[in-house]
């Protein structure tokens, strides 16, 4: 089964994200702080990786927990899906600059979100 | 020239003379005489010669002098001879072209017919003086009535004229000049002006030459920078730019561009300056100098800059605020999508709907709070109805509120039995008392103590609510009053939407109070915020 890892500081988009995609074929893990998701990511190394930029009272936010996966060799080819609410044109290129391999704006569709999870992961 | 001769024995006398000595005697003499009469005739022929050539030289002289006075005659100069007195005995008909008068209108009469009235006595006195002074030849310039009345400009050159060594008058050759007259008045009536316009416009002007040292400087440097024109001269003109900007102002020089750049000014402060720069080019088309207009334009520049800071500002408040209303809209959409396109069981069901029903309530106070700050931002300066405000009922009053609804924190009342009235807005004041309380309860375990108290200072009453709740590390305190900002948002037990501090603050501000917070990490915290006590009524605690 394939894993993965969603990191957001709003239990509500964890459990959003959870129910989305608990009908396909996934073990799936959940983090609401930078420590966890980076402990997780590392142990498990998931295949796919949905990461919230903006994580209050984490150490880190989601663009270096980014960069730092994409400079780890147990994390480096795990697909990175930044799932935040900040849209505009700078943010996602801050996200791509990070190592990002997608990007997706908040608030989206459950459907669409599964849609581009099952595209990704085959 | 002529060859003495000599007779000898001239005073013998011929009857004593033998006939052989009176042959010889003869000849001798014939041989004289014809010795004579050969010099006779080179004398005359000489006589002769001068004769022709004095005839001659009377013809030529009389040819010359009609010639002359044909030249005269006909000269497009006016020439003129005048008697010491002052009367014209001579003028050429050049003098109808000048001034519309005929010679034979003017010889006779006096030079100061021609002369407008105040100039009269100047030129009389130039005569004098070179009648006195015995100058040969003067040039001078001045002005002539025509027939008409009319103004026109002359140069004459004058000379004294002699008879029989005698000074007997005066003779004159007069050139018009009103056109370059016109000319030069112009200019220096153009020059006039332009120098009229820059010593009294507030722009300053600089002319430079072409290496960039300054050669004319207007007063108004005086007023926007401080320098006097006069210590400006031979001053580079980059001495006073900011050293960051020279470059980017030589560059706008080359290209002849409008430019903004730093000045020094001289009290030590810089301003900003806005410079069209001209080049002046001399008769060989070469630069040979510069023209500068510049004026102060520091506070279009402050207001640039405010306006910028201003923007910049909003774009972050919109950028936020954006993103604060997608969070809630994220579960919105999300569950709604949920339920809409599964089959799922009654709990889950229940839970979701719960779920977005809660977040459409925080959305709605998101919006609520956001109109709030925005107005109370937008408002600054505005007013808040200030009136006299029984704090200790509208404290009481909160309190019993957060009591009925929330049982499970204690919340007392220390030294609120008589104060004084406060200055300021009912419904704004009870906005912060409940903010204030409800964030206490919030961030407070259940049966925590919430304590307000109250102390007068001088024309503050000052307002403390304390918790015994988690405290806050010095990074949560120093982010404690900005917007959207949550102590501990990763736990939901905790809701809100980060703008109840920031609406707090701007309230109290407005008001013309302080708030702040003292906190022990892991143990309680305290807001305190001041506000003006009521000069109209006074309380009965005073």
């Amino acid at each position: 089964m394939k894993k993965i890892l969603i990191v957001d500081d709003q239990p509500e988009v964890c459990e959003l994200v959870s129910v989305t995609l608990e009908i396909g074929p996934y073990q799936i893990f959940t983090a609401s702080n930078s420590r966890d998701a980076l402990r997780l990511a590392f142990g498990e190394a998931p295949e796919l990786i949905l990461l919230d930029v903006q994580l209050t009272g984490s150490e880190i936010d989601g663009l270096e927990i980014c960069r730092t996966l994409k400079n780890d060799r147990r994390t480096h080819r795990s697909y990175v899906m930044m799932l935040t609410a900040k849209g505009q044109d700078w943010d996602k290129q801050a996200g791509y600059d990070c190592g990002a391999d997608d990007y997706f704006v908040k608030p989206f569709s459950p459907l669409e979100l599964m849609r581009k999870v099952e595209e990704v992961l085959g | 020239m002529y060859n003495q001769v000599t007779i000898e024995g001239l005073d013998r006398n011929t009857d004593e003379m033998t006939t052989a000595e009176l042959r010889d005697y003869c000849q001798f003499m014939r041989s004289q005489l014809v010795e004579c009469q050969s010099q006779l005739e080179i004398v005359l022929d000489l006589l002769e010669q001068q004769t022709a050539k004095m005839a001659q030289l009377y013809i030529t002289s009389k040819e010359g002098e009609r010639q002359y006075q044909q030249i005269v005659e006909t000269s497009a100069n006016v020439i003129y001879t005048m008697d010491l007195s002052g009367h014209l005995t001579y003028i050429n008909p050049s003098c109808e072209k000048l001034i519309d008068y005929r010679p034979v209108d003017l010889i006779g009469s006096h030079f100061s017919a021609l002369v407008p009235g105040q100039w009269q006595k100047q030129v009389e006195d130039h005569f004098k003086d070179q009648l006195r002074d015995y100058v040969s030849e003067t040039v001078s310039e001045m002005p002539i009535l025509t027939r008409h009345n009319e103004q026109k400009w002359i140069e004459q050159t004058v000379t004294l004229l002699y008879k029989d060594d005698e000074i007997v008058g005066f003779h004159g050759v007069v050139q018009d000049i009103t056109d370059r007259k016109r000319a030069e008045e112009a200019i220096r009536q153009g020059e006039e002006r332009l120098r009229r316009i820059t010593d009294n416009m507030l722009d300053m002007v600089i002319q430079t030459d072409a290496s960039g040292i300054i050669e004319y400087a207007s007063p108004s440097c005086w007023s926007v920078l401080g320098y006097t024109p006069e210590t400006l001269l031979g001053c580079s003109l980059y001495f006073w730019i900011h050293p960051d900007d020279v470059e980017r102002v030589r560059e706008a020089i080359d290209t002849v561009d409008r430019v903004e750049y730093r000045c020094l000014h001289l009290g030590g402060r810089y301003l900003w300056i806005e410079t069209i720069s001209n080049l002046l080019f001399d008769d060989k088309g070469h630069v040979g100098g510069m023209v500068f207009a510049s004026r102060d334009i520091t506070k279009r520049k402050q207001a640039e800059e405010q306006l910028h800071q201003l923007n910049r500002l909003k774009s972050d408040f919109l950028s936020t605020a954006a993103h604060e209303l997608r969070t809630p809209l994220t579960s919105i959409r999300g569950f709604s999508e949920i339920l809409l396109t599964r089959q799922l069981d009654e709990t889950r069901n229940r839970r979701f709907v719960n779920l977005i029903n809660d977040q459409s309530t925080q959305l709605g106070k998101i919006i609520d709070d956001l109109l709030d700050v925005s107005r109370l931002e937008a408002g600054r300066g505005l007013k808040v109805t200030l009136e006299p405000v029984d704090i200790v009922g509208l404290i009481q009053d909160v309190s019993t509120l957060f009591i009925e609804s929330t049982p499970s924190h204690n919340i007392q009342l220390e030294g609120f039995e008589a104060l004084p009235f406060v200055k300021g807005d009912p419904f704004r004041l009870g906005q912060v008392c409940k903010n204030l309380l409800s964030n206490a309860i919030k961030y407070s375990p259940k049966g925590g103590t919430i304590t307000i108290s109250a102390k007068v200072l001088p024309d503050m009453l000052q307002i403390a609510v304390q918790d015994e709740g988690l405290g806050m590390t010095p990074e949560q305190l120093s982010h404690l009053f900005e917007k959207f900002y949550r102590a501990n948002a990763s736990n939901t037990a905790i809701s809100g939407t980060g703008l109840g501090l920031a609406i707090t603050k701007l309230i109290i501000e407005l008001h013309g109070g302080k708030i702040w917070v003292e906190s022990e990490h892991e143990k309680s915290s305290t807001f305190y915020f001041t506000l003006p006590l009521s000069t109209d009524v006074i309380g009965v605690g005073k």
